[in-house]
């Protein structure tokens, strides 16, 4: 799925090009790293690295769409907690990011997200753990 | 000085909670590398909370050397109330 | 206390990423308070549809995080400095844990980070803080581990 769909939320960019794979709560988004996204000219001038926010933003905007679809129209999720993430390795551009994420209920509103990066060498960008709050919001739009 | 002895258990929760793994999971002898994916960020974290609650500094090149849990009872015994 | 100009000096973050306007309090080797002002001019912000409801305006986490990020590394940086310790070397985000969100920030609101670093061990520094606007306390991170990478690959072996 390319990302024509209009976001409908603030964000540094659009941090998944394509969901590639469903399988029962897992999801993985794939996201080609270029350096011209937006915010990436100065991360750095002299050389670009994909910001390591930016895969959290990668997760959670993966993590975000999965979560709306399955909830249906009004259904919104965003980030409460980060519990843990590290990175390990550099997206630079020409590298694809896949973050294969684990989407597990907590409680009715709570999801956790258990995410593992991996650069198209197959090296582990980065791991994280997120907490997303979802609720419905008034569908006045 | 105050005694300060080194206790197993307290190390293992400290490895345990930095890994990411539960306490029991965590034997003696299990490889950080190779069983839970410590790269250089997990073991220079582990290092700075045994010297936060030791009250201790241990030199980075004794990371090299803590590989599992009994090597880091062994390092951090050797800093510890001496 | 330090300006835009003098924040630039220290962090190699540019626009429009440098997501640090101004420092109001540096207590070298313990603790930073630094602002970040929101904006709707900001490319976060580009390309909302007309009918995007009040909270589809709520500032990033990630950009919020990245900035309380640079706040500790200003404090970080400039607390070295100070020290006549060289730094050299990238700075690298490498981890961070226990991250709380308790609220929002919206177009005109400040951002307020206080962060204060715990303990420099060689290239690394780790650090805790807050983020507030006004009297709300919107963000609280137990710990963010910042590195110095030396070499061009930048990968932690």
């Amino acid at each position: 799925m390319a990302a024509s769909t209009v976001r409908a939320f603030a964000a540094p960019l659009d941090a998944v090009d394509r969901i590639e794979d469903r399988a029962a709560g897992v999801i993985e988004a794939v996201k080609d790293i270029v350096a011209d996204d937006p915010y990436l000219g100065g991360h750095y001038p002299d050389f670009t690295i994909y910001p390591g926010v930016f895969t959290i933003e990668t997760v959670y905007q993966a993590a975000r769409r999965a979560i709306e679809e399955r909830g249906g129209p009004g259904t919104r999720a965003e980030i409460a907690a980060i519990a843990s993430v590290r990175f390990s390795a550099p997206l630079l551009p020409g590298d694809v990011l896949r973050a294969t994420c684990e989407l597990t209920d907590l409680d009715p509103s709570r999801v956790r997200v258990k995410a593992r990066c991996r650069r198209g060498d197959g090296r582990t960008s980065a791991q994280l753990t997120l907490e997303l709050l979802v609720h419905k919001e008034n569908a006045d739009a | 000085m105050i005694e300060t002895s080194v206790q197993k258990e307290d190390l293992r929760e400290i490895v345990a909670e930095v890994l990411e793994v539960d306490t029991d999971e965590l034997t003696d002898t299990d490889d950080f590398v190779e069983v839970y994916e410590a790269d250089s960020l997990r073991a220079i974290e582990i290092l700075a909370r045994i010297e936060k609650k030791y009250k201790v500094e241990i030199p980075q090149s004794e990371l090299a050397k803590m590989l599992n849990l009994d090597a880091v009872c062994e390092v951090v015994a050797r800093y510890v109330g001496t | 206390m330090l300006e835009h100009a003098d924040i630039k000096r220290i962090l190699p973050h540019r626009h429009p990423i440098l997501q640090v306007d101004r420092v109001l309090e540096l207590d070298p080797g313990n603790r930073i308070v630094a602002t970040k002002a929101v904006t709707g001019a900001e490319p976060c912000y580009v390309g909302l549809p007309a009918e995007a409801p009040a909270s589809a305006y709520a500032y990033p986490v990630s950009l919020l995080v990245e900035s309380l990020g640079q706040a500790g590394g200003i404090l970080w940086l400039h607390t070295a400095a100070q020290r006549a310790e060289p730094v050299t070397g990238t700075l690298i985000f490498g981890s961070a844990r226990d991250l709380t969100l308790t609220g929002h920030a919206y177009p005109g609101d400040v951002l307020r980070h206080v962060v204060h670093l715990e303990l420099v061990k060689g290239d690394n520094a780790f650090m805790r803080g807050e983020t507030w606007v006004g009297d709300t306390r919107i963000a609280t991170v137990g710990e963010i581990l910042a590195v110095l990478r030396q070499d061009t690959t930048l990968v932690p072996a």
